[in-house]
């Protein structure tokens, strides 16, 4: 999903939001990776953290880039 | 149906701000509560549109996952492309259940019997079908080749009971996890892996969608699809706002979607009319 949007992986990295959203999930350690435990029960690394934060938060950023591929 | 976004959150007053709680545990202000109700009224068109792109898609995306053409009718699907995403009619998910990663050789048996009453109550339920291979539970890998999940121990240090993953997951990430606090919940051991398991052969939690207690934890909707109406008592629903059970078990709603998935069990027998 990120993939298919240059540049939006840089720029929500960034956001104090999301930081601040992301480090509220406790972190777990699995084999040296990094997980946040998300929806309860389940395992989310960076990437699918901030897919979940900006389909919850920012949706449009998803939209504008699916216009920007058009 | 009630519209959740209309539902009113639990408040909080931190050194005299109104915080409204979300997400379990995330807190908006009103301002950002606002923005909140938006995206998640913007989620549900979305999901709306989802549900009339499933009803045209056909085809398969391989790795044994198979998106299913129809929309299938108390359960949560994945959509992926347009697609309810399923394990292909006829794998057979081989698991194990790592020994050596267990401390204690009493929560190993444990786990092996409750994985067994699990796996037979879902192979009863649906046409999914599920084998046991003993011969990788003694692995020293964490990952055998001969399973398509492992099932194994790992201290979260009580973050969750247990987890799990998706059919469209990548494949090193397919393995059930099981905390210490597994071996002391209050829920049924067997109906926690029933759960996990709904989530393995592509179930989403039932209290995320509208209708379910503003009480329970939100998540993101984007990319499922209602396959039943609301069930509060779901195998999928965690215990909140009153709803919910510590059986976890699989509620005749639970059925009539998963088998709209996967079809009716296969270790029964069909009549079929002449
Ligand atoms: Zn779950």
């Amino acid at each position: 999903m990120l993939d298919r949007h240059p540049g939006l992986r840089d720029s929500v990295a960034s956001l104090p939001e999301f930081i601040a959203w992301n480090d509220s999930f406790p972190l777990v350690e699995v084999d040296a990776e990094s997980f946040r435990v998300a929806r309860g029960d389940q395992l989310m690394d960076r990437d699918q953290m901030m897919v979940e934060w900006i389909r919850l938060f920012r949706p449009q950023l998803f939209e504008e880039g699916a216009e920007n591929d058009r | 149906m009630t519209d959740s976004s209309e539902v009113r959150r639990p408040e909080i007053v931190i050194d005299g701000q109104v915080f409204y709680r979300v997400e379990g545990d995330l807190l908006l202000d009103a301002d950002e509560l606002d923005v909140y109700i938006e995206a998640q009224k913007a989620l549900r068109a979305q999901r709306e549109a989802a549900r009339q792109l499933a009803r045209t898609g056909v085809g398969t995306i391989g790795s044994g996952i198979s998106p299913l053409g129809q929309p299938s009718s108390g359960l949560l699907g994945i959509m992926q492309d347009g697609r309810i995403v399923r394990w292909e009619p006829g794998t057979v998910l081989k698991y194990c259940v790592l020994r050596k990663t267990f401390p204690e050789r009493e929560w190993y048996e444990s786990v092996v019997e409750n994985m067994r009453r699990a796996t037979d109550d879902w192979s009863a339920t649906c046409g999914v079908q599920f084998e046991h291979v003993e011969t990788a539970d003694d692995s020293d890998a964490l990952r055998p080749p001969e399973v398509v999940f492992p099932v194994r121990h790992l201290d979260s240090g009580g973050q969750f009971i247990a987890a799990a993953f998706f059919p469209n997951d990548p494949e090193n990430r397919r393995r059930v996890f099981i905390d210490p606090s597994y071996q002391t919940t209050s829920f049924d051991r067997v109906g926690v892996l029933r759960h996990e398991l709904g989530h393995a052969i592509g179930f989403r939690h039932e209290h995320i969608r509208s209708g379910a207690p503003a009480v329970c934890p939100d998540e993101s909707t984007e990319g499922t699809v209602d396959l039943t109406q609301y069930d509060p008592q779901s195998v999928m629903h965690y215990f909140c706002g009153g709803l919910g059970s510590r059986e976890l078990a699989i509620s005749e709603i639970d059925r009539v979607g998963a088998q709209k998935v996967y079809g009716p069990p296969l270790t029964g027998f069909n009549l079929l009319a002449a």
